[in-house]
């Protein structure tokens, strides 16, 4: 039986209604406990500006992390702590050869704190050596910048961090002094004493908080966060806004980690070579382990949480607030636990990334585009969780079925891409590049994590080379009309572990994106950003 | 160097300030007594008066170096309406110039304010690295924005 929902996306907001309160889904409201952020950009003097708000009235660890769009490898991460009602907003760009954050007006308590985070350029460290896209022999740094420049963000809450009698919990230390001039968080750095170097154990015997504080300060996440972001370009004048898809029920246990990069298995506290629950730590793996092939160890805390790492109900010694999240090991086949998105509680090996997965799958990417008169339209597509199915595994998993070159940085997969024009017309020719026409569907290729769909080589993106590594040209016969992507050729199959959970496939590809559409001449004055309708029903 | 550093603004930041350039142009350069200015040279004056006009927001002047073709497509006030209100140009630098036969493609420096970006409302000061295609159509050097 194949999943039946209807789905309109208002923007890149998808809502599958049909969720549990217990699985991870896509939230209705634009609030949760996670937040993707399908697009970033800085490539020729673009700035992406992206914010998180938190509505509730209690404060929050999130982790925020920026992903280049080739391959989705992390390029620069750190945790954020928002007080009640805070907004954090930062501004990305090119500066000197290198991207850079800055936080002009913003004075919420980060990990390292802000001067030090400002001062760093988004790392290439995790970028495959072999990574080559012209295939010259020599990977250049122009080529690496580019893959810096592009890219999708996300932000995930890490844990509550509620307040104590005493004052002496990190959320009192995060909290903005109201009578302070100007207004600022009371200690930004009480949580950077989480960044010790020898684990939590040593932070705790260090008496900068205790065991107790430890618990009381870490409790499950309860989501109310929703984000934007915004790109603009002075040149230009072009300014494209949109909202973050926001995920629900991520997570039933906090899942705050040091900001820090040391092994994973150093926060443990436990024997070498074991989690303490007497697990070897060499079944834990994350995509973000930097090697080729998952290797244990490889995990480090900062690559934690993320929407990679399947869930193991691994309980602390420490405290009961923690949940390790962990691959259960990289030849086996990933378990899908319906309860995950089918309505029970998750249990021992779920695998998260496809829950998550699951929970952002869509059969098909409807759009508008306009390429008359000035206009011109880029089509915006991105596979959050794509890498966790194709980029450090030795097979490709579910729904993808394609592993990534670490040369070219692609895993194409091909989609049906067909169009109409306003008097219902449809292509007569493939769409696709390199495919006969009488073909029973026009083939298109999507090969990266994020994806910019120049139609008819137009695009305020596109045209202009600030899409460099990750564009893809869709020519096309007519100038304006609408498009479909059929994504039906993929599929994840859940395992029933639970008596009643639903069965059967899900169809498609995890997706979010949007449509962006410019005046060649006024820029985004006669343009804008527009939703893909992306549905999950059969068409 | 000043040959092929030229500079203009009103708040120059860490730039140095280059009117310096103009007066040794009076006593050295071949242009002030009667030859030919260079190609470069040529280049360089068109544009630092383009970045006087943006500087002061004189964006009908501005629009008057782009290239007339471009200038066909963008008319001046949808060119004034792509910084109005938006982006403060504060400085300008040449950090580099190439030319080859009718075209030069100069290095910038800029420095501007971007006056808030909804929903953010903020002003973000900004140095950018930005190069600038200028083309010679009829005898004179104008400049082609890529969009």
């Amino acid at each position: 039986m194949m999943m039946k929902k209807t789905l309109v996306a208002a923007a890149v907001a998808s809502c599958f209604t049909s969720m549990t309160a217990q699985a991870v889904n896509v939230s209705q409201d634009a609030t949760g406990q996670a937040l993707l952020y399908p697009y970033y950009n800085v490539n020729e003097g673009n700035l992406t500006f992206v914010s998180v708000t938190n509505t509730t009235t209690v404060s929050k660890a999130v982790k925020v992390r920026f992903r280049e769009g080739v391959g989705s490898e992390d390029v620069f991460d750190f945790t954020l702590y928002l007080s009640p009602r805070d907004v954090w907003v930062g501004v990305i760009s090119q500066v000197g050869g290198a991207v850079r954050l800055a936080v002009p007006e913003d004075t919420s308590c980060t990990v390292p704190v802000t001067s030090v985070l400002t001062a760093a350029s988004f790392s290439s460290a995790r970028i495959d050596t072999a990574y080559d896209p012209d295939s010259s022999g020599t990977q250049t740094a122009d080529e690496v910048l580019a893959r810096l420049s592009e890219g999708h963000i996300e932000i995930i809450e890490m844990a509550e961090l509620p307040y104590t009698a005493g004052g002496t919990d990190i959320a009192t230390a995060i909290t903005h002094n109201q009578a302070a001039s100007p207004v600022a968080p009371v200690d930004c750095q009480v949580p950077t004493t989480f960044t010790g170097t020898t684990g939590l154990g040593a932070i705790l015997d260090a008496g900068i908080v205790t065991a107790s504080a430890v618990a009381q300060d870490f409790q499950p996440p309860s989501g109310g966060l929703y984000g934007s972001a915004a790109i603009f370009n002075a040149a230009t004048g072009i300014y494209f806004p949109y909202n973050a898809t926001a995920l629900e029920q991520f997570a039933a246990n906090p899942i705050w980690w040091p900001q820090n990069s040391q092994p994973f298995s150093a926060v443990e506290g436990a024997a070498a070579g074991v989690d303490s629950a007497g697990n070897a730590i060499s079944n834990y793996y994350t995509a973000d382990d930097g090697s080729t092939v998952p290797t244990a160890g490889g995990t480090l805390n900062f690559d934690l949480p993320d929407l990679s790492t399947p869930t193991t109900a691994e309980v602390t010694a420490n405290s009961s607030a923690y949940t390790v999240y962990s691959r259960v090991a990289a030849t086996s086949a990933p378990a899908i636990n319906a309860g995950s998105f089918g309505g029970s509680v998750p249990a021992a090996n779920e695998d998260k990334a496809s829950a998550v997965t699951a929970a952002l799958t869509g059969r098909n990417i409807q759009g508008d585009f306009i390429t008359s008169l000035t206009f011109n339209t880029d089509w915006v597509i991105t596979f959050p969780t794509r890498y966790t199915k194709v980029h450090d595994v030795l097979a490709a998993e579910a729904p993808f079925t394609i592993t990534e070159d670490p040369a070219s940085g692609q895993a194409c997969h091909d989609v049906t891409f067909d169009y109409w024009n306003r008097e219902e017309r449809k292509n007569s020719t493939d769409a696709g590049v390199g495919v006969s026409p009488g073909l029973p569907a026009p083939a298109f290729s999507l090969c990266y994590e994020v994806n910019v769909l120049a139609m008819n080589g137009t695009g305020e993106f596109s045209a202009a080379t600030s899409s460099k590594a990750v564009k893809a040209d869709a020519p096309l016969e007519f100038e304006d009309g609408w498009a479909s992507m059929d994504l039906s050729a993929y599929s994840i199959t859940p395992t029933v572990l639970t008596a009643g959970d639903p069965s059967g496939d899900v169809i498609g590809l995890p997706v979010l994106g949007f449509t962006a559409v410019a005046d060649t001449v006024s820029g985004v004055e006669r343009g804008g950003v527009f939703g893909s309708r992306v549905t999950v029903d059969e068409q | 160097m000043l040959n092929t550093f030229s500079l203009v603004g009103i708040n120059m930041g860490g730039l140095k300030i280059s009117l310096l350039g103009s007066l040794m142009c009076i006593a050295v350069l071949p242009a002030c007594v009667g030859l030919k200015p260079s190609v470069e040279e040529q280049v360089n004056a068109r544009i630092e008066a383009y970045w006087q006009a943006m500087i002061q927001k004189d964006y009908e002047k501005a629009h008057g170096f782009l290239s007339p073709g471009f200038r066909l497509k963008v008319d001046k006030f949808v060119y004034r309406n792509r910084f109005a209100g938006k982006t403060s140009y504060k400085a300008a630098a040449v950090d580099g110039l190439s030319c080859e036969e009718e075209r030069c493609q100069a290095a910038m420096i800029l420095e501007y304010t971007v006056h808030g970006v909804p929903p953010y409302g903020f002003e973000f000061n900004r140095t950018e690295e930005r190069k600038e295609l200028w083309v010679n159509v009829e005898g004179e050097w104008w400049l082609l924005p890529k969009k």
